[in-house]
Formats: structure tokens, C-alpha cells, sequence
């Protein structure tokens, strides 16, 4: 979308036209949804956190200075009403851990050919704690401090979820290779 | 380890940071019905404090009107109780020295001791405005006379008593007033304006020519005397005179009461959307709109009045708040697909006309050339275009023809009422339109029934310009009883918000 569109889309935004409120979601729910999707365990709850999120972005569209990314200052409206659902569902265990993941070895697994909703699925079935730590730094680019503040947890208890996050991941990945590779086998 | 964790990041990082994928349509139903229901509470929010502040405003203004107005007629007497007693007080002084320098002592001394038959003249306006003039004119009682000349002056403008010495000026009889000289309304002699101001003439004429006279060489004053005397009457009289004033203007104000026809010309502003639960309706926002009429009002008495006329109105809901007009919304990839994939600089949508409103079935006009295959789901391309704003209007215009009563909470010049009652709604017009088209009309609802009742409320404000002609704002809410389409599948009551402005002319 040309700036100058989207940025007279905002406007109307703010001055609360419909149309141009229907079309911002039109453009933008998509992708939105996709962050949101990382964040829960599964599509209802992505959508769920979507709703809130858009209401939110409307709600608050006005305080959009038109200045850096737009896309940008709604992906972030979208984590942090996930986040805020996840504080309000209480499912944030402040607990300290210092844990150390054994080196498997080195293998390149981005050179893996996993579909998207097979690596989507694996990172949803993360418990929430790790999977907020994991998606704020992997996907988002969320520094451990940030993390920190924002799960109200502290730096080392954010990395140690975030090293527990990796381990899990690495462990289902290698599941589903040896599974694949097993039904290759068969094949 | 650093670099095998590099690796996990990027695999997931690599598929997921772009991830889109499009969502169900009920997001958007979800999204759009709160952001309504936010702007309608904001409005809701926006008309209750504006009421508030109207209140506090009005409340403010009639206590202003009122204790200003009290505050100017207490002056008024206070300012004439002064004036009065000063005036007394020097003559009687004067009086009193003419009295000390043509008597013995032991003749003043009895004057003194008869004291109790001091004359007094209160001039009371109720119990909260009494005003006292008080005098002591000594005299020997023993000096009276039957001869002793007496004037009364109690005809119809007070019960003014006096008593006067005679001409031998051996008994001094001082006026005695009544204490009950004015005491209310029922006792005022209402004296027509010229000869209140040529009585007011000549008693300053006369209180002028009071201050001028000589002091008799004899004991006792005799017609200069007397004339102090005529003074206290009339200075009662002047007190009856303001008095008599005031009671004019009020006989003025009741005349005007007595007014019992009124027509009365309004024109509205109103914000109207309705409440009923339609199935399968398409829900809209509300619209502003203006309208109109003429009334007759009726004073039963003081208090009560009814009203009727004939007012027109218009109302209706902005189909185009919602995603009504559009059934689908197409999406590039459906789901998973990649960022290049989704990101489109065109939007596309499909959009139908609904078939139907809250408010009922839309009937296309056949002369039409809008897309009527839409109707049946034809698929439109549209990108956005910030000039064409909002799409379809669903509009009604109705004759209504009220019954109200109104009550008059305050007739002041700042007057207040309430007023409510019931109308017959006439729907005169129909029409949805097609915003984006230049307003045009693509059809209408089907099924609208032509006669609906409605209830209203309102709280009023008048401001009175002279005895016949009366501006006015009148805060209203309207409801209708029954659903205006004669389907059973649409409850559709609308309702509307608004402010009428008018001119009222007292016959």
C-alpha cells in the first residue's frame, strides 16, 4: 500500500469513518493474526487476541504520530494485548531458572524443509511462558531486559525460559525428522 | 551451542515472522459492533453531560433571576423605609423642638410619660418586609379635645387614622397609624398610573413646602402642624403608591397568565437510530437530521397545558458504519500464505447490496442503473477512495402529529416545564441511498408500516421577550412503541435524540 494512501487511511481512522476503519483491517488482519497466532495456543484464542487487539488500535489510532513503521506500531499493539491476556490469565509463574542445555551438536536447521504450520503448531504447543519468551525473542526481537519488563519477570529467569524454549523445539524437531524419515524409510 | 541455537532461530524466525493468515469474518463483526456500541456510548456520554451543564446553567440563571429580583424589591423598600423614617425622624424633630421651646417642663415631662401613645406607622409588605416607622409626637392627654379637628384618611388607600390639633392649638394629637396600614395584597387599592404619578407630584410639592414653613409663635402649631401630619400620610401614601406599582406590574403578569392560546414554531436537530432486535438484519449506526413544525398550545390553568400540531421528521441508520454492505471480504492468500503473497497495494472486495436492513427487506428501484445483479452477489472490485466516505443510507420521513402535556415548573421570565405525551406517526418517506453514488436512491424498505405511535419526554427551557413572544429549547427523547415494519421478523423501534429550538407567540 502507498504511504500516502495509508496515511490518509489513518486519518480517517481518526476522525472514526468505518469504511476507512474496515479497510485498514482489510490490509493489515492478515498479518496481524499471524503475529497474534504465535502468541496462542491456538486459532481462536489468535483471533480472540486479533478483536481486542484492532479494537485497541482504533481506540488508540490517534496517538500514531505518523512517524517509523505503521505496520511496526500495530504489531506491537497486538503483542502487548496478547501479553496483557496472558498477565490477566495469570499464566505467568515467576519462577527463576537457571538452566543449561546440553550442545547436541551443530546442525543446520534452517536448512530443514519444515511446512510453516508444522513449525507454527510446535511453537503453540510450547508451554506459555516459554512460548511468549521464545516468540518476543526469536520472532520479535524483544531483548531479554524488554522481555523482562514487559512479563514481569527478570533477565535471567527470561533467558533460562528462553534456553528451555530452544531445548523443547530442538527436541520436537528432531522428533519430526526421525518421524519423516522413518515414513520415507517405509516409503 | 551459539551457532546450533542460530540455527534453531532462524528456522522458526524465517517461517514465522511473516506468517499471514486471514482470519474468520466474525473477527471483523466482533471488531466493528464494539467500536459501535463505543461511539454510541460516547454520544450517550456526550448528550448526558450537556444536559448536566443545561441543568447547571439553567439553575444557575433562575436563582440569579430570582434572588436578583428579590434582592431589587427589598432594596427598593429599605431604600423608602429610610428615606421615610429620616424624613419622619427631622420633622418630628422639628417638631419636637417647637414643642420644647413653647412648653413648660413639667408639660414635657407628662409628654414623655405618654410615651405608649406614640404613634406609630408600620407599613408592612409581608412579615419578612416590615418596615416601621416610628414617631413620638408627645402630647397631654388631658388637653385633648372633642373640638380637635380629626382627619382620616383611611379610605381606600389606607386606615390611616390622624388626629390634629385645632385651631387654638391647645391639644396635640399626632397622627396615629394603623400598624396594619399595608398588610397585603387584599387590602391594596390598585390606582391607575396617572394618578399615582400626580399624586406623587403633589406630595413632593407638599413635602417641599413642609420644609419651608415658620415656626408659630403660639405653644401649640397649628396648620403648619398640621401639615407635618399630612406629611406622615403621605408619606405612607408614597410607600401604598410603590406598593400599588408593584401590584400593577403583577396585575400585569396575571394578564398575561390569562394568555390561554399559544402557536408555538420549533425546528429540531436530532440524532436518531432505533433498538429492536431484527433477524438477520443489518445493524447501522444512527443519523443526524433536521425537521420542523407548528403547535398549538393550550393553558388548562397555570401549570398545565396541552399541545398538538404537526411536526416533521426524518430518520433512519448509516448502513454504511458496518460491514452490511459487504458480505465478503476477499483475502490473498487464504491461509499460510506467504508476506509476498498477501501484501497487495490494490484491496479487493467483494461487495453485494444486503438484501435487507434492521428495518426490513430492501425493495431495488427498477429504474435503477445501479448493479442489481449485486443483489444476487455479483462481485464489485473497489479500492479505497477517501472522497466517496460513506455507502448506504436507509432513510424515513414521517409526518407526526403529537399530543403532549406540558408543566410548567417555573413562569418567570426564565420559564422551565416538562412536557410528554403521544403521537401518530405518519412514514412519508422511504428510501435507501447509495452514498457513494452521489446519494442516489436504489430503493426502499418493504413492508413499512404507514401509521406507528410513538412516546416522548422532553424538559424545556423559555425565555420571555415580551408579554407575547416567548424563545425557547426544548432537550427531547422520542421512542416508537411499535416496530414500523409490519413483518414479525424485524423489530425494528426507532428512537431519537435531539434538541428543538423555537418561537412561541401568546395570543
Amino acid at each position: 500500500m502507498e504511504n500516502h494512501l495509508l496515511d490518509q487511511i489513518i486519518k480517517d481512522c481518526i476522525k472514526g469513518k468505518s469504511k476507512a476503519q474496515e479497510f485498514l483491517y482489510v490490509e493489515f488482519a492478515s498479518k496481524m493474526l499471524g503475529v497474534s497466532l504465535r502468541y496462542s495456543k491456538d486459532l481462536a484464542e489468535a483471533e480472540d487476541t486479533l478483536q481486542d487487539g484492532f479494537i485497541k488500535i482504533f481506540q488508540n489510532i490517534k496517538s500514531y504520530q505518523f512517524k517509523g513503521s505503521f505496520e511496526g506500531w500495530m504489531r506491537r499493539i497486538i503483542v502487548n494485548t496478547a501479553l496483557e491476556k496472558f498477565r490477566k490469565a495469570k499464566k505467568i509463574q515467576v519462577v527463576d531458572e537457571f538452566l543449561e542445555i546440553e550442545d547436541d551438536g551443530d546442525e543446520n536447521y534452517s536448512e530443514l524443509d519444515i511446512s510453516l504450520d508444522v513449525l507454527l503448531k510446535m511453537v503453540q504447543e510450547l508451554p506459555d511462558r516459554y512460548r511468549m519468551v521464545f516468540s518476543l525473542y526469536v520472532l520479535d526481537g524483544y531483548p531479554h531486559n524488554e522481555i523482562a519488563e514487559v512479563m514481569n519477570i527478570s533477565v535471567g529467569t527470561s533467558k533460562s525460559n528462553l534456553a528451555r524454549g530452544r531445548a523443547i523445539l530442538k527436541q520436537k524437531v528432531n522428533d519430526y525428522l526421525s518421524v519423516k524419515e522413518n515414513n520415507l524409510r517405509v516409503c | 551451542m551459539l551457532k546450533d541455537n542460530k540455527h534453531m532461530d532462524s528456522l522458526f524466525a524465517e517461517g514465522l515472522k511473516n506468517l499471514s493468515v486471514s482470519p474468520n469474518p466474525k473477527v471483523w463483526e466482533g471488531i466493528n459492533s464494539q467500536l459501535m456500541a463505543a461511539k454510541k456510548k460516547r454520544l450517550f456520554a456526550i448528550y448526558m453531560w450537556t444536559g448536566v451543564a443545561a441543568s447547571i446553567l439553567l439553575l444557575l440563571a433562575i436563582g440569579n433571576h430570582y434572588f436578583s429580583g428579590q434582592s431589587n424589591y427589598n432594596m427598593q423598600l429599605n431604600t423608602l423605609s429610610e428615606n421615610s423614617t429620616s424624613f419622619q425622624n427631622d420633622s418630628v424633630r422639628n417638631f419636637d423642638q417647637q414643642i420644647d421651646s413653647k412648653t413648660n417642663s413639667s408639660t414635657k415631662k407628662e409628654l414623655i410619660n405618654n410615651a405608649n401613645t406614640s404613634d406609630e406607622l408600620y407599613v408592612s409588605e409581608n412579615e419578612q418586609e416590615e418596615i416601621m416607622i416610628a414617631d413620638k409626637v408627645s402630647h397631654k392627654p388631658n388637653l385633648e379635645d372633642a373640638n380637635s379637628p380629626e382627619i382620616f384618611n383611611n379610605g381606600n388607600t389606607s386606615s390611616l387614622l390622624s388626629k390634629f390639633p385645632d385651631s387654638n392649638g391647645t391639644e396635640i394629637r399626632a397622627s396615629k397609624l394603623n400598624t396594619t396600614f399595608l398588610s397585603n395584597e387584599k387590602d391594596l387599592a390598585f390606582l391607575d398610573s396617572e394618578f399615582v404619578n400626580g399624586l406623587m407630584n403633589r406630595k413632593t410639592e407638599e413635602k417641599l413646602s413642609n420644609f419651608e414653613y415658620d415656626p408659630p409663635s403660639q405653644l401649640v402649631p397649628n396648620t403648619s402642624q398640621l401639615a407635618k401630619q399630612q406629611d406622615l400620610v403621605l408619606l405612607a401614601d408614597e410607600i401604598q403608591i410603590q406598593k400599588n406599582i408593584l401590584a400593577i406590574e403583577q396585575l400585569g403578569h396575571d394578564k398575561n397568565k390569562e394568555n390561554r392560546w399559544s402557536i408555538i414554531g420549533q425546528v429540531s436537530s436530532s440524532y436518531s437510530s432505533y433498538s429492536g432486535d431484527s433477524k438477520g438484519g443489518n445493524a447501522g449506526s444512527g443519523i443526524w437530521s433536521v425537521g420542523g413544525g407548528a403547535k398549538v398550545n393550550y393553558a388548562m390553568n397555570e401549570k398545565l397545558a396541552v399541545q398538538t400540531g404537526i411536526v416533521y421528521n426524518r430518520f433512519g441508520q448509516d448502513m454504511s458504519a458496518r460491514g452490511g454492505s459487504r458480505d465478503a471480504l476477499m483475502y490473498a492468500d487464504p491461509i499460510f500464505g506467504s508476506d509476498e503473497n498477501f501484501v497487495n497495494n490494490e484491496v479487493v472486495l467483494t461487495r453485494t447490496y444486503p438484501e435487507h436492513t434492521a428495518a426490513g427487506p430492501i425493495k431495488l428501484s427498477g429504474g435503477s442503473n445501479l448493479p442489481m445483479t449485486a443483489a444476487s452477489g455479483e462481485k464489485i472490485s473497489s479500492s479505497y477512495s477517501p472522497s466517496s466516505s460513506e455507502d448506504l443510507i436507509q432513510s424515513f420521513k414521517s409526518i407526526e402529529i403529537p399530543l403532549l402535556m406540558r408543566y410548567n415548573l417555573i413562569q418567570k421570565r426564565v420559564g422551565m416545564f416538562v412536557s410528554g405525551g403521544l403521537s401518530a406517526n405518519m412514514i412519508v418517506g422511504n428510501g435507501v441511498y447509495d452514498q457513494s453514488q452521489g446519494n442516489k436512491k436504489i430503493g426502499e424498505i418493504d413492508g413499512i408500516r404507514t401509521t406507528n405511535f410513538s412516546s416522548q419526554f422532553s424538559f424545556g427551557l423559555e425565555y420571555r421577550l415580551n408579554s407575547k413572544l416567548q424563545i425557547g429549547l426544548e432537550p427531547s427523547v422520542k421512542y416508537y412503541l411499535n416496530s414500523i415494519n409490519t413483518s414479525n421478523q424485524y423489530d425494528y423501534k426507532p428512537y431519537s435524540i435531539g434538541i428543538f429550538t423555537g418561537i412561541r407567540y401568546d395570543f
